[in-house]
């Protein structure tokens, strides 16, 4: 038994390494003609859960394979613990890896699943290899699973034993690859904490792959968007929530409304309350019917004296739940922006109340609490505050 | 629970239903299934169950009393149960090795590699199945007979000639001719079935390449292994033509024993060793099938390991020693299987180096002049065409019936997948022997006698041996179909019967297409069976013609291979487009 001295065991003794940061820098994959990744950057702090969140497609999956060593890369580099994984196969990189399909070994016990990792490795902290799948599979709560077959347990219950497959021989690094995805929400919701929680206590890095924007937003220290084999924007959930970057992290995390507009002039519409240094200003926005007064006019907030000035086109996006809604011309609210709309459509969501207005010709979202209810068709002034409004795009 | 009010108030909405359409034809439809369960199960015990019957009740009675005579006489015979028993198992051993050992690469080369015309090639692995066994026969005749191409290599060598048959060893690779494919079939499903997840997962825990490949994918593996070996058993063990023809005297399993048994009158011993025969076959099945419901969990959803390209971008003395592993595989694999099919057809228009169409002259020839007792080519293509026919007639509606039934859930469903699987577990000697005794010497009921014809009994015979194999095309795609389909058709207000017609076959009809080219396929190739119910009668067909001339002239059984090889391509091929067009 044991791991063999020769090529198998290139991981070496030395189990239970701290955890490791990771760098990448200009990360590249083609194939053929096609670009999966196009210059991909970013880094990851050890003990950090990072997370990378796009469409399927984005190239996110990539990304995490070359960290695995599953692909290489065509340009770039890629660190793990400050070395180059440059020519380093995946059974040397000490990087565990759980996939979406849970890819559980058939003809193995869970325990035999749980112990693989430690033919090539000893266990950490001195341990035997028993006791170690036995903690591993306390850890995921599943205690006394070892002898079952995998085929015996339920999605979540094999998602649990690939993450304690992975986690046995302490590695340095996890890789997540949609591995929610199989699920149904609920468990989805119960197991994705769990995994949050597992991952503080072992204090494990952790790269998460995943195309659910909810899932990314809740459990990530920072979140990377990737769109198109490229990054858009990294940041902090809220960070990332509050003031994205570019129009596709505006329209992809979260409910949104993304408007695209022309600026006419400065402080026509709404009050003064922008924030000090700023100044606002008058956004067109296209398609909206011109009335009487300033009702097709959105106030943005803008740095005073930059280059924002009449004629220059912007995309801008306001929250959903930032909206006032209020029923028929009723006042709403010092500084705020009043823009008369009908509602379309409505949709109740519990909490609250999601609805579909008509802004003059302009679609817009907003969200109320749910104890209030709008009728279709109803008349209502939506309040904007101005510092709500965010400017994702300028050309 | 509430299991049987449930189906009580779904039982009274289905009368109201079909009360309230004032439509009897929804009732008949109804019992449309249960219906065609019965035509076919009364169809398989007349064409099947019954005639092995008879062949068992040979065995076990003598003048009418029940004595076990005949069979005791064979079980306690040395010889039978040593020498030919020994041989028949020891020749099927030493097959099913060769045929691993010639499968394996295969199934390498088609999961593990990307190339043009791969697809192809692995449809191809399933044309050696439908081969005719005499046309192999004629075609290691025309390569390794004293004739053959082998020695016309080697003396234009300067080497000595080879006699090689007939011997174990042509018995062997003829063997693997037919069983390699199933075996490289078999384990390339498997290959293609494992999940790359967990090799990735193998590697990232420490596995290097090779330690993954023996710890993750050889066990996959193993079971399709496992299957392969143990059908080419099976198949091997009650092979006929291949062992008669190549073999001889010297190397005769036990079928070929009882066929000399059955041309000698002596029933009581044939049907005792079909009895042997069938025993140890059935056994196997059933070991088989037990082995092979424990293995049944099936996985969906896997991604598969990635193909490597065969040409690849950049040369490595790994990359290059795998590449010429593939290229050392093709040449053996051009030498088992197209060697002896161009052999054969190069024999039949060549003498001594010299193209010629005496072998064909000499069929025509003995058309216009042969004596009486002479097998004669014409009616030998008309026989074999006019028994495929009749042949696709009784054995596609059997097999899509026993497809649609194999697909429903309902107990005792294994029962009917067993019964209506056991013909591919029981020899076409055995099958012909019983329809010989059973059916074609007559039947006492009720105060008649029923006789049939040789002709009748043939394409009971071969509808016995082909419609499996509609089954076996059938039933995965039906299984497959996303039940929603039929739920839709359901709600939507068809029937269960007319469901299957509008919605289920459909969308299988490809399956059904392949299925009957394969029943017309296995029809035309058929020997066993056929050569015990043809005896000495004017029904012979195409591969029994061949048999007539194999070992005494290469180029007359050459030719008629040549005529054979061709009436079944073109049989497949207008199979496949009418059925294609059919289907519109």
């Amino acid at each position: 038994m044991g791991s063999d001295p020769g090529a198998d065991d290139a991981r070496g003794g030395d189990a239970g390494a701290e955890p490791a940061g990771v760098r990448v820098e200009d990360l590249r994959v083609e194939y053929g003609a096609t670009t999966a990744l196009d210059g991909v950057d970013f880094r990851v702090e050890p003990g950090e859960f990072f997370t990378l969140v796009g469409p399927s497609g984005c190239g996110k999956t990539t990304t995490l394979r070359c960290l695995a060593g599953f692909e290489q890369p065509t340009g770039g580099t890629v660190e793990i613990g400050g070395e180059s994984m440059a020519g380093v196969p995946p059974e040397a990189r000490g990087v565990g890896v759980v996939f979406q399909s849970y890819a559980l070994f058939p003809h193995m016990t869970v325990g035999e699943n749980v112990a693989y990792g430690l033919r090539f490795a000893d266990p950490p902290g001195g341990t035997t290899r028993d006791e170690r799948v036995a903690e591993l599979l306390a850890l995921v709560d599943l205690p006394g699973f070892a002898d079952r077959d995998p085929d015996t347990l339920s999605g979540g219950q094999q998602q649990r034993v690939a993450l304690a497959r992975a986690l046995a021989p302490a590695p340095r690094l996890l890789l997540l690859d949609e591995p929610m995805s199989a699920l149904d929400a609920r468990l989805r919701e119960r197991l994705r904490v769990q995994v949050r929680e597992i991952q503080r206590e072992v204090g494990l890095t952790t790269v998460y792959v995943t195309h659910d924007q909810e899932e990314a937003l809740s459990v990530s220290d920072r979140v990377a968007v990737v769109n198109d084999g490229r990054i858009e924007q990294v940041g902090a959930p809220r960070e990332l929530y509050d003031a994205p970057a570019t129009r596709f992290v505006a329209g992809f995390l979260g409910d949104n409304n993304v408007l695209d507009g022309t600026v006419t002039g400065h402080g026509a519409a709404g009050g003064g309350s922008a924030a000090a240094g700023a100044t606002l200003a008058d956004l067109d926005v296209p398609g909206v019917r011109v009335g009487d007064t300033d009702a097709h006019v959105l106030p943005v907030p803008v740095e005073a004296g930059g280059s924002v000035r009449p004629g220059a086109t912007l995309t801008v996006c306001v929250r959903p739940e930032r909206i006032r809604v209020r029923r028929g011309d009723r006042g709403v609210g010092e500084g705020r922006a009043a823009l008369p709309a009908t509602v379309e459509h409505t949709e109740f969501l519990g909490d609250s109340t999601r609805l579909r207005c008509d802004w003059n010709g302009v679609a817009v979202t907003a969200r109320t609490g749910g104890e209030r209810s709008f009728a279709v068709g109803e008349g209502v002034t939506l309040g904007v505050d101005p510092d709500d409004v965010r400017v994702v795009e300028q050309e | 629970m509430d299991g049987p009010v449930v189906a009580a108030l779904r039982r009274r909405v289905n009368e109201a239903r079909a009360a309230a359409s004032g439509d009897r034809s929804v009732a008949a439809e109804r019992l449309a299934l249960p219906l065609l369960a019965l035509v076919a199960a009364l169809l398989l015990a007349l064409l099947f169950y019954y005639p092995v019957a008879t062949v068992f009740v040979d065995a076990v009675v003598e003048d009418g009393r029940l004595t076990f005579g005949p069979l005791v006489a064979v079980l306690t015979d040395r010889f039978y149960v040593g020498r030919v028993l020994g041989f028949t198992a020891y020749q099927a051993l030493l097959s099913t090795g060769l045929s691993v050992l010639l499968g394996l690469p295969g199934a390498w080369v088609l999961a593990r590699f990307e190339f043009r015309g791969r697809r192809t090639l692995r449809s191809v692995t399933m044309v050696p199945f439908v081969l005719p066994s005499v046309l192999v026969a004629a075609g290691f005749y025309a390569t390794f007979g004293a004739n053959g191409s082998l020695n016309t290599v080697l003396s234009a060598l300067g080497l000595p000639a080879v006699d090689l048959l007939p011997s174990l060893g042509a018995i062997l690779v003829a063997h693997a001719f037919y069983n390699a494919p199933l075996v490289t079939r078999v384990v390339t499903a498997a290959w293609e079935s494992v999940d790359a997840g967990a090799v990735e997962t193998a590697r990232s825990l420490g596995a290097s390449r090779r330690r993954a490949f023996r710890d993750v994918v050889v066990p996959q593996l193993l079971p399709a292994v496992l299957t392969g070996a143990a059908l080419t058993f099976v198949f091997t063990f009650a092979s006929f033509a291949i062992p008669l023809a190549l073999g001889g005297a010297q190397f005769a399993t036990i079928e070929v024993f009882i066929y000399s048994a059955r041309r000698q009158l002596e029933y009581g011993r044939a049907a005792s060793l079909a009895v042997l025969e069938t025993g140890v076959s059935l056994s196997l099945m059933a070991l088989y099938l037990r082995y092979e419901r424990e293995q049944s969990a099936r996985r969906r959803g896997v991604r598969t390991l990635v193909r490597r390209p065969l040409v690849p971008d950049s040369w490595t003395r790994e990359r290059l020693v795998r590449r010429a592993a593939v290229a050392g595989y093709a040449v053996v694999v051009a030498l088992v299987f197209l060697a002896p099919l161009a052999s054969m057809i190069y024999a039949s228009v060549s003498v001594e180096g010299r193209l010629t169409l005496d072998a064909y002259r000499f069929l025509l020839e003995r058309q216009t002049t042969g004596a009486a007792f002479q097998v004669k080519p014409f009616p030998a293509v008309v026989n074999s065409l006019v028994f495929a026919a009749a042949t696709l007639a009784v054995a596609l509606p059997l097999g899509v019936a026993m497809g649609v039934l194999t697909t429903r859930r309902f107990r005792g469903r294994w029962a009917v997948d067993a019964l209506s699987m056991a013909p591919l577990a029981v020899s076409g000697i055995v099958v012909g022997l019983g329809l010989l005794r059973g059916l074609v010497f007559g039947v006492e009921a009720f105060g008649y006698r029923f006789t049939v014809t040789g002709a009748v009994a043939i394409v009971a015979a071969h509808a016995v041996a082909a419609y499996p194999f509609v089954v076996r095309t059938v039933a995965p795609p039906l299984d497959r179909l996303d039940r929603a389909l039929v739920e839709s058709a359901r709600a939507l207000g068809a029937s269960r019967a007319r469901t299957v017609l509008d919605a289920e076959l459909p969308l299988v009809w490809p399956g059904v297409v392949a299925g009957a080219a394969f029943a017309v396929a296995i029809s035309i190739g058929e020997f066993d069976s056929t050569v015990i119910l043809a005896e000495g009668g004017g029904t012979y067909t195409m591969p029994v013609a061949v048999e007539r001339f194999i070992g005494r002239r290469l180029g007359p059984a050459t030719a008629m291979g040549t005529v054979l090889l061709a009436v079944t391509a073109a049989a497949f091929v207008v199979v496949e487009r009418v059925g294609g067009e059919f289907r519109g």
